[in-house]
């Protein structure tokens, strides 16, 4: 859990604050999303968990942990850490880079061994293949999956990820997402996300924190904040189409109804999202779509108001 | 007229020899000296920009001045010999060696930095097991480049009396004796040329792996 109360950093005495007299709980196991516009305050609040940037005012608790009292060394071998540009340890092999912290922490060479296979492993990379590798021999999506693997090595129970997926492809960045999302959703862990992506935040946040000139101005769940924007700041951050967005939030699943659409309708696979299927109803023309299962035996129909209804 | 030069080291072996000797001796000491100044005092003045401001100028304007000159200006300050000659070649090594170095240290990525702080590195940690690997290469091309020109420049010593092979070049313009000139001159060159292949050589084999796609 991390606890922020009233925290302000002014870079200069008595200059403007760049973040200012914020609070903030994240909750174990949740992620937050930080997002707002370039010169927010979202990476100066993030940096200041781990202290690469010290604060001016206020109190950030980090596991029941005032963060100034303890040495930050010390403290950020228990935060992960994942920035944007990775930050792979070019000289060193994939294997040195994910045992850098477990290194740090004098963990013994079997136990090291062990975990940089299973973090391998958890990125869904070939252990085999990859230990013994470089990071210039690896492609972005690659390098990136070894960041978090190196992040969660020494199992952290913070992470704090700096635009993660910032560098990489649209397509490769949405599966990466999905992957990081069940990832997280194995290992449990309490992560504050930085982006300016406003489609990343809802893929990956539980909860989203809105930024504007170092204050946040909602902190809600994705659905909240795209149905009920706090003010026009939000309104006008989230889109025109945050209806929309808001759909992908949710699964054929969640709307739809029993018994197959008469007639030839156009199919959609249970899990796919509300979003997705809208668009498949505006492609066919049509009020109602077949829900399919995997064999691909219709489950039922979804129809139009029920995806407007939700 | 090789010829001759190479009959005469075959019938002078111990001159020829002592000679190359005291130039291999004085090279090897003032590269020693020069590392062994330059590396600490790099990554000193890496995270200090006022300072390697000052440095790197002070290093620069050495460059400036021709090995002979800083020959000829160690002499009223340290007479004759061995001694003076090596701290002169060691002001010549040091320019390529700390700029190198420097450069070096200063421009390692810096998210692999950033990276390296964040996951709970201190200071010394990023220095040792960061900067220092990553810039590696840069501080060998640095030596590599300094050993070349102290090779060369030692050629020069025996105007302080330093000795060395510079010594047969001296004698060969003195008696307008070519062949003695070339006993002198062709070894240093190869010296040199060795060295620059050698170590470049050293280099691919050391530093290759990381370079490969």
């Amino acid at each position: 859990m991390i606890t922020m109360e009233h925290v302000t950093k002014r870079y200069a005495a008595g200059g403007p604050a760049s973040v200012d007299d914020l609070s903030l709980l994240v909750p174990e196991g949740t992620t937050v999303a930080l997002i707002g516009p370039s010169g927010c305050g979202k990476t100066t609040t993030m940096r200041m968990i781990n202290r690469l940037i010290d604060t001016t005012e206020g109190k950030i608790i980090v596991n029941g942990e005032d963060v100034t009292r303890v040495d930050p060394v010390e403290l950020r071998r228990h935060i992960g850490y994942v920035i944007q540009q990775v930050g792979l340890f070019p000289h060193m092999t994939i294997a040195q880079n994910i045992a850098a912290v477990p290194k740090l922490l004098g963990w013994d060479d079997k136990r090291i061994k062990a975990r940089t296979e299973e973090m391998l492993d958890l990125v869904g990379l070939d252990a085999a293949e990859m230990l013994k590798r470089y990071p210039r021999q690896l492609s972005g999506g690659q390098r990136q999956r070894i960041g978090v693997a190196r992040a969660l090595a020494a199992d952290p129970p913070v992470l704090l990820m700096d635009e993660p997926f910032g560098a990489i492809d649209p397509i490769a960045r949405a599966r990466l997402q999905a992957e990081f999302r069940q990832i997280l959703q194995r290992v449990r862990k309490t992560v504050v996300l930085v982006t300016h992506d406003l489609d990343e935040a809802i893929r990956l946040g539980d909860r989203i924190a809105i930024m504007k000139s170092g204050k946040i101005v909602q902190y809600d769940t994705p659905d909240a904040i795209l149905s009920k924007p706090a003010d026009q700041f939000v309104e006008d951050f989230v889109g025109i189409d945050r209806a929309i967005k808001r759909l992908s939030l949710y699964t054929v699943s969640d709307a739809m109804v029993a018994g197959a659409p008469d007639g030839n309708a156009a199919s959609v696979g249970t899990g796919s999202n509300l979003r997705d299927a809208l668009a498949l109803m505006v492609a066919a023309n049509s009020d109602v779509l077949a829900v399919v299962d995997g064999s691909g035996a219709a489950t039922g129909r979804l129809t139009r108001n029920a995806i407007f209804s939700i | 007229m090789l010829s001759t030069a190479f009959n005469w080291i075959i019938a002078h072996p111990t001159e020829f020899n002592r000679a190359l000797g005291q130039h291999l001796l004085m090279s090897a000491v003032s590269m020693v000296f020069a590392l062994i100044i330059s590396l600490p005092l790099a990554v000193l003045i890496v995270n200090r920009s006022n300072l390697a401001f000052g440095v790197i100028n002070i290093i620069n304007a050495l460059r400036t001045i021709p090995s002979l000159a800083i020959l000829a200006i160690m002499m009223p300050l340290l007479g004759i010999g061995l001694w003076p000659s090596i701290v002169a070649l060691t002001v010549l090594a040091m320019p390529p060696i700390l700029l190198n170095a420097y450069v070096g240290l200063r421009d390692v990525d810096p998210d692999a930095v950033e990276a390296a702080l964040g996951m709970g590195m201190n200071r010394g940690q990023v220095l040792r097991k960061i900067r220092i690997p990553l810039a590696a290469p840069a501080m060998f091309a640095g030596a590599r480049t300094a050993a070349v020109q102290v090779l060369a420049g030692a050629t020069l010593a025996p105007f302080i009396g330093g000795g060395g092979l510079g010594d047969f070049i001296a004698v060969g313009i003195s008696m307008m004796d070519m062949s003695r000139l070339l006993v002198g001159a062709v070894p240093i060159a190869l010296l040199a040329l060795g060295t620059e292949f050698g170590l470049g050589l050293v280099e691919k084999i050391f530093f290759s792996e990381r370079n490969t796609a």
